[in-house]
């Protein structure tokens, strides 16, 4: 009998819980003013709300606080400028968490938020889900820095890439590794899903290039220890090596290699661009390579950029800030291009675009990936980059 | 205090708890009309980790087993939706059979041989298998590697392609109401009783001639296949599949919803699921305390331990009639 | 700019022989952090999470005092005062985590010890990451890391000696700590009856928060070698580490302390003979490393549930 009770009075109690989550979700919703549609153009004396879907929490925060921040530098210039057609933007950041969960909860917030138009995308594994939903919505998104194959396969055409895929990385390698003459390749990534992405597409792009795949290794974040892999990357007899993985644990890689009495050649790709690397790998980093989209120091403008970055906010700005800067002036010149902020003219306009950002020419194919790679190739030498340059 | 005893009064009156029951259900169900897709996509999240909670919940609440990695099981559901889906084209009502098939088969090979072990390596050996199944899912093809599986196609119901955000608050709810359902009858079952037994004294429970190793063995299998199903939902909702869903930190969270509310009591881990999933959304638009919520949600674990080893809302279930929800301590001592 | 120095191609014993090494290195910092978990669980039957997030603390710890010293005692003995620095400060955290969440919780169920674990070892973490903004920082020790001997394509480097050294003789102290010293009997005899203990005049709490403190070191010196030899240090480094050693200690026969050092080399040599031995066969080796530790840790517990060197153990809820 007791029992019955207690099962009623826990549904009950579900219930209420319910309820009450209801009225919190209510609660945070107050601020949204008005409910209306997404789509209809105001007056002209409004501003225009920029959505920025990247992760400020977790353990990608770095990354998404620092396009967040590229974001808001690019947003104040415009608007200091007087911003677009007449009207400010301004922009509303909705955090993913790198999450799936968390992601899709933030695209129906942007959403819910009646935002014009999307930027961000860090996480693929977070952008997918959430694409889908800015989708069904109508809205248009430049994604920054996640640059997953899985992204454009996806066919969603509101949707455009403005980092370069890992088919752009994979053509540079080839390049690079023809002109070293490589016979054989061992690839270590970081089974997360944008390092294991550009490890897969060199697994299968490398043969036929008449590049032998030695070995693929793992290497797991937040476990330092490589030596076996060394060993076996020795043994599998591999006169070049491609790091697919980031920074963080790069320069660890590189040491431990050389350390192994590794002595073929190292290359990183553009997870690891980072000043950073050189003096964390120190004497080991000399003669190393790296496939990377435009550093800040080559590009037209890129000191002003440095510049205005570290007197905003007093620090440098990361792997991905240019790609999140250019992402916001490629939204102005469309929407100045279509003279409106209609989804499907904005759309037709970031289409046939033609943008020299800080990141390179900003163009899309019909897949609507960058056109062309903005991949370079740089080597480490006397504690600097220097670019490289194949003929 | 004496608000608590009129409620609890108002609470046993069976006509007044019918009465606001029917209000509720009605509420709930009307709710959709009136909340946006935000809203009811937040809901729809509490939803879903009430449901991985509650799975959890006959597992670590009932039966006293710790499992870190009750990601895995849901991983096992979603993928095996997943991969029939898009590989081999079923249809999402026939994957679930399978998936729940797949689940217990999971959980009978991993249970099988060790559940008979002391507690905490079961703990570890959990964590462990979760570990297999996230690396063998990142490192293999047909789980769609590192990436995952995208473009998972939405299920249709009498007709009704399920695309919306209202669709899938539906969905859910019936989910909740069913796995409510079946949680209150497990508790309220010779099983349930056997179970917590087993929880309260595993040696006293032994010698009484309860098979104690089956009993595990059976919360433990339905713990994983109430997760499979969830998994399959879950997948067809999010329509894509990552490895990175299906973490130690996921295991965490869910092993955290049960444990805030209460481990066992079916409200409390409603409440927990609730409060753990819709926490962040209120913080959503003041990053500073959104940042920290799992620093937060660890202090919060500590502190709840601390002063209320069962819970916020603990399983009144073994204790003396009238007895303080605490008592039950006493009883689980080394 | 660097020469290519030809593909060598290793002999089989030459192979073998240097993953063997590689193993003896990875396994002594799983030895090390592994004697913690064990001394703890033999003393109070906890599976104490936090203790990797400990050796997280460890190697932040001496990362920040080698920065601050580094210029007045440069070179080794500014490296082993920071450890040392480093043993102190994790010592205490140690100490004041047993003391704050785990002494109240002594006559709790095993379970909401565990959670109670669980949630110290969130809060660390994450304050961790919030501190360090999620990102490495790196450890410049100005010892040329690469030096070393080399016999044929062998190669073994001075810094990988000193770490074998080290972990080596801080398990041979604590072997005769545990051993020859009063407390090291006292612990002893709180893992076989805590209240018979008591009654015979042990002060049972100063005895745990000493295991906690001296566990703690253990691990702190894990960190502080890890800081050393692999020049990063990141907030996430303890979770890997934590669950291996773990491992380790339940491989060896948790509560034993030579089990945990055997566990721990062992684990090590497995792992990196694995890697080896699945690479040849053409697979991703270290991909599929860490589904090979955990398959052998579930066989291991089935087969034999008290470890290599445990002791039958009826579980006492």
């Amino acid at each position: 009998m007791r029992g019955k009770k207690t099962a009623r009075r826990l549904s009950l109690l579900i219930a209420l819980a319910m309820v009450l989550s209801v009225f919190t979700g209510c609660g945070g919703n107050s601020n949204s003013g008005g409910g209306g549609n997404t789509g209809s153009g105001g007056g002209a004396e409004e501003t225009i709300t920029i959505g920025v879907l990247t992760p400020t929490s977790g353990t990608e925060a770095f990354y998404g606080k620092d396009m967040l921040q590229s974001y808001e530098l690019a947003v104040d210039e415009i608007n200091a400028a007087g911003g677009v057609l007449g009207r400010k933007l301004s922009l509303y950041p909705a955090d993913d968490g790198c999450d799936a969960n968390m992601a899709s909860l933030a695209a129906e917030k942007i959403i819910s938020m009646d935002c014009d138009f999307v930027v961000g995308g860090y996480c693929s594994g977070a952008t997918i889900p959430a694409l889908q939903l800015f989708y069904d919505a109508d809205l248009l998104m430049l994604i920054s820095a996640a640059n997953s194959t899985q992204i454009t396969a996806l066919g969603l055409e509101q949707s455009f890439m403005l980092n370069s895929p890992g088919t752009h990385a994979l053509l540079t390698l080839i390049d690079l590794c023809k002109s070293l003459d490589v016979k054989k390749a061992a690839l270590i990534h970081q089974g997360d899903a944008y390092t294991k992405d550009l490890s897969d597409l060199c697994e299968a792009g490398l043969p036929e290039a008449g590049i032998e795949i030695a070995t693929v290794q793992v290497m797991d974040k937040g476990a330092p220890d490589v030596s076996a892999i060394v060993t076996a990357i020795r043994n599998s007899g591999a006169d070049f090596v491609y790091w697919c993985g980031y920074h963080a644990d790069g320069s660890n890689v590189i040491k431990q290699l050389r350390q192994g009495g590794y002595t073929g050649y190292i290359a990183v790709g553009d997870g690891s661009a980072s000043p950073e690397l050189i003096t964390a790998c120190g004497e080991a980093g000399e003669g190393v390579y790296v496939t990377s989209p435009p550093f800040v120091e080559f590009a037209v403008g890129g000191e002003k950029f440095v510049a205005d970055y570290n007197a905003k906010f007093n620090m440098n700005p990361g792997n991905y800030a240019t790609l999140a800067y250019d992402s916001i002036y490629v939204l102005k010149a469309a929407i100045e291009q279509a003279d409106s902020i209609e989804t499907e003219a904005v759309r037709d306009a970031v289409q046939n675009i033609s943008y020299q950002g800080l990141s390179g020419l900003i163009k899309f194919t019909q897949d609507r990936e960058l056109e062309v790679s903005n991949f370079i190739i740089l080597q480490i030498a006397d504690g600097t980059f220097d670019l490289v340059i194949i003929d | 205090m004496q608000y608590f005893t009129k409620i609890r009064q108002l609470l046993d009156n069976k006509f007044a708890t019918r009465a606001i029951l029917a209000a509720l259900c009605v509420i709930m169900a009307l709710l959709p009309l009136f909340l946006n897709n935000y809203v009811l996509n937040v809901l729809w999240n509490a939803f879903f980790y009430m449901l991985l909670a509650m799975g959890l919940n006959i597992i670590v609440g009932y039966c006293g087993l710790c499992d870190l990695g009750y990601a895995a099981k849901f991983a096992i559901g979603a993928y095996t939706t997943g991969i029939l889906i898009k590989t081999y084209h079923w249809n999402f009502w026939l994957t679930l059979p399978a998936s729940l098939a797949v689940s217990i088969i999971a959980a009978l090979l991993i249970g099988g041989p060790t559940l008979k072990l002391r507690s905490d390596y079961l703990a570890i050996v959990t964590l462990g298998f979760a570990e297999i199944v996230r690396i063998t899912a990142r490192n293999s093809n047909i789980t769609g590697s590192a990436t995952g599986i995208s473009a998972i196609p939405r299920p249709s119901f009498f007709g009704i392609r399920l695309v919306k955000p209202n669709h899938w608050y539906y969905v859910f709810l019936v989910l909740v109401i069913i796995f409510i359902i079946i949680s209150g009858r497990i508790r309220n079952s010779r099983v349930g009783r056997a179970l917590a037994f087993i929880r309260e004294d595993e040696d006293a429970a032994q010698a009484m001639g309860v098979n104690t190793t089956s009993y595990k063995l059976l919360a433990y299998t339905i713990g994983a296949a109430m997760g499979g199903i969830t998994g399959s939902f879950y997948a067809v909702k999010m329509t894509s599949i990552s490895p990175s869903s299906f973490d130690f930190t996921q295991s965490v969270n869910i092993l955290l919803a049960v444990i805030l509310g209460g481990m066992g009591k079916i409200p409390g881990v409603i409440v927990g699921a609730a409060f753990f999933a819709i926490f962040p959304e209120l913080f959503r638009d003041i990053p500073v305390i959104g940042d920290m919520r799992m620093l937060f949600f660890g202090i919060l674990l500590i502190a709840v331990m601390l002063n209320r080893p069962q819970g916020l809302w603990p399983d009144k279930l073994g204790s003396e009639p009238g007895g303080l929800p605490g008592d039950i301590n006493t009883v689980g001592r080394r | 700019m660097l020469a290519l120095g030809g593909v060598c191609v290793f002999s089989f014993s030459e192979v073998v022989l240097q993953q063997l090494i590689n193993g003896l290195i990875l396994g002594s910092f799983y030895a090390l952090v592994a004697l913690g978990y064990s001394m703890v669980y033999g003393i109070i039957k906890l599976l104490n999470f936090a203790h990797g997030d400990i050796y997280m603390i460890g190697a932040f710890a001496c990362l920040s005092v080698f920065g601050v010293i580094s210029k007045e005692i440069p070179g080794l003995a500014g490296i082993g005062l920071s450890i040392a620095a480093a043993m102190v400060l994790a010592g205490i955290i140690g100490y004041l985590v047993q003391r704050v969440a785990y002494r109240p919780m002594l006559e709790a169920p095993r379970l909401s010890l565990l959670i109670t674990a669980i949630g110290v070892s969130l809060v660390i973490y994450n304050t961790v990451m919030l501190m360090t903004n999620g990102q490495p920082l790196f450890f410049f020790s100005g010892i040329d890391n690469s030096a070393g001997f080399s016999f044929g394509n062998i190669r073994i480097t001075y810094v990988q000696i000193f770490m074998l050294a080290l972990s080596a003789t801080t398990m041979l102290a604590l072997s005769f700590f545990i051993s020859r010293t009063m407390m090291g009997k006292a612990m002893r005899a709180i893992a076989l009856d805590q209240d018979a203990c008591r009654l015979m005049g042990i002060n049972v709490n100063k005895i745990i928060g000493s295991t906690f403190i001296i566990g703690s070191m253990l691990a702190a010196i894990a960190g502080g070698m890890a800081c050393v030899y692999y020049g990063n240090v990141q907030y996430n480094m303890g979770y890997t580490i934590g669950i291996k050693a773990f491992t380790s200690a339940v491989i060896g026969g948790i509560g034993s302390m030579p089990g945990a050092m055997l566990g721990g080399l062992l684990l090590g040599l497995l792992e990196a003979i694995g890697t080896q031995v699945m690479t040849s066969m053409g697979m991703s080796g270290s991909a599929w490393k860490d589904v090979f530790a955990f398959g052998i840790l579930i066989v291991m517990l089935i087969l034999r549930p008290n470890g290599l060197m445990g002791k039958t153990d009826v579980e006492r809820m």
